[in-house]
């Protein structure tokens, strides 16, 4: 079990390409398809669907402004399915070390217990607390009543508290900020 | 969470990436670098692509229609010679869903099963408002778990998922 974990943990955390993999493999049979077929009738002598393959690598070997345009757009295509398969394809999770269980928390729940907790030290209404996760920092941003000040302090040793009782990884370090304008109103 | 093998997808998407990009280089760019032109097709290069794209749409075909595999129903199937048991994964979300009932910022939990290594795990989704108290709603799903550990009378491995109420589907308890 405690092999199984590590590995769960690190598919949960990133994107599994077959989406991606699934629409280019079928745009492929689609291109493989019509190039076999054209490629097939050519070699009987038969019509052409639409072009036989020595007009088409005439049309390639033409020079047109337009055989640019499509070896770019295809040079494009090509650079986007690189960077899919390149990039680490993250999301937005965190795991939570547990002794029984893989724990996986969205980031946007990370980020509520944030705000949660800042909005009881700073005793302010919920809607004065933002609060986002990344990778490795969070945000929490306190707007203050008027004239009722908030520790600001407080609210960052709660966050650190959490983030130490929770223990996220990638390892999460909270930045409190309370707006230098605060707002009227409970 | 499913077995797809994801270093091959990977391979897959960088393969296709670098032969279109070498493709349209050497289209626009072949003539100014001093490679051949692109020949003629004689019959014989014909069949050889219509073979290639033959092979190209099999293999294809069976690698889309792979996709997805792994996720199991039961997580547990007993048999014996008085009958048989098996323990459904929706089971075990009533189960965990009854243990969390009292915790107030749970507002859904769904379960699915799915087989890694030749063993079976339950992946648990519980879904919790917003400014959801997490330690406590973990520390609640650990012992919902305790309990579902003592029914089942075994360890299954478990992957909590805890998500946002963005996603909410509510569930009627």
């Amino acid at each position: 079990m405690s092999s199984l974990y590590p590995r769960i943990l690190r598919r949960e955390n990133h994107r599994s390409r077959s989406l991606a993999v699934s629409i280019a493999l079928s745009l492929l049979i689609l291109v493989a398809a019509y190039v076999g077929i054209e490629c097939g009738l050519a070699a009987y002598g038969l019509d052409p669907l639409l072009v036989t393959p020595a007009a088409a690598v005439g049309w390639l070997r033409s020079g047109e402004i337009i055989v640019y345009v499509a070896a770019g757009l295809a040079a494009l295509v090509g650079v986007v399915l690189l960077l899919l398969a390149i990039l680490p394809g993250r999301r937005a999770r965190h795991s939570v070390p547990n002794d029984r269980m893989a724990v996986i928390v969205d980031d946007g729940v990370l980020a509520g217990a944030l705000a949660r907790d800042a909005r009881r030290v700073a005793d302010v209404a919920p809607e004065r607390v933002r609060a986002d996760v990344s990778k490795r920092r969070a945000r929490v941003i306190i707007t203050p009543t008027s004239g009722v000040p908030v520790d600001a302090n407080a609210a960052q040793a709660t966050a650190d508290g959490l983030l130490t009782e929770l223990a996220p990884r990638p390892t999460v370090r909270a930045r409190v900020s309370v707006a230098a304008a605060g707002e009227v109103g409970s | 969470m499913t077995r797809s093998n994801r270093i091959v997808n990977r391979l897959i998407l960088l393969v296709l990436g670098l032969v279109l990009i070498a493709a349209a280089a050497y289209v626009a760019g072949g003539r100014a670098l001093g490679l051949p032109r692109i020949p003629n097709p004689s019959v014989g290069v014909l069949w050889a692509i219509v073979g290639g794209a033959v092979v190209v749409i099999v293999l294809s075909l069976v690698w889309i229609l792979s996709r997805g595999r792994g996720r199991i129903r039961h997580l547990i199937e007993y048999e014996s010679s008085d009958g048989s048991l098996t323990i459904d994964a929706h089971l075990v979300a009533d189960l965990v869903g009854d243990a969390l009932a009292d915790q107030p910022d749970v507002t859904a939990v769904s379960s699915t099963g799915f087989r890694m290594r030749g063993r079976s795990v339950l992946s648990l989704r519980v879904t919790v408002r917003r400014g959801a108290d997490l330690a406590r709603v973990i520390r609640a799903v650990d012992t919902a778990v305790a309990q579902l550990d003592g029914v089942l009378e075994q360890q299954l491995p478990i992957l909590l998922q805890v998500t946002g109420a963005v996603r909410a589907r509510r569930q009627v308890r």
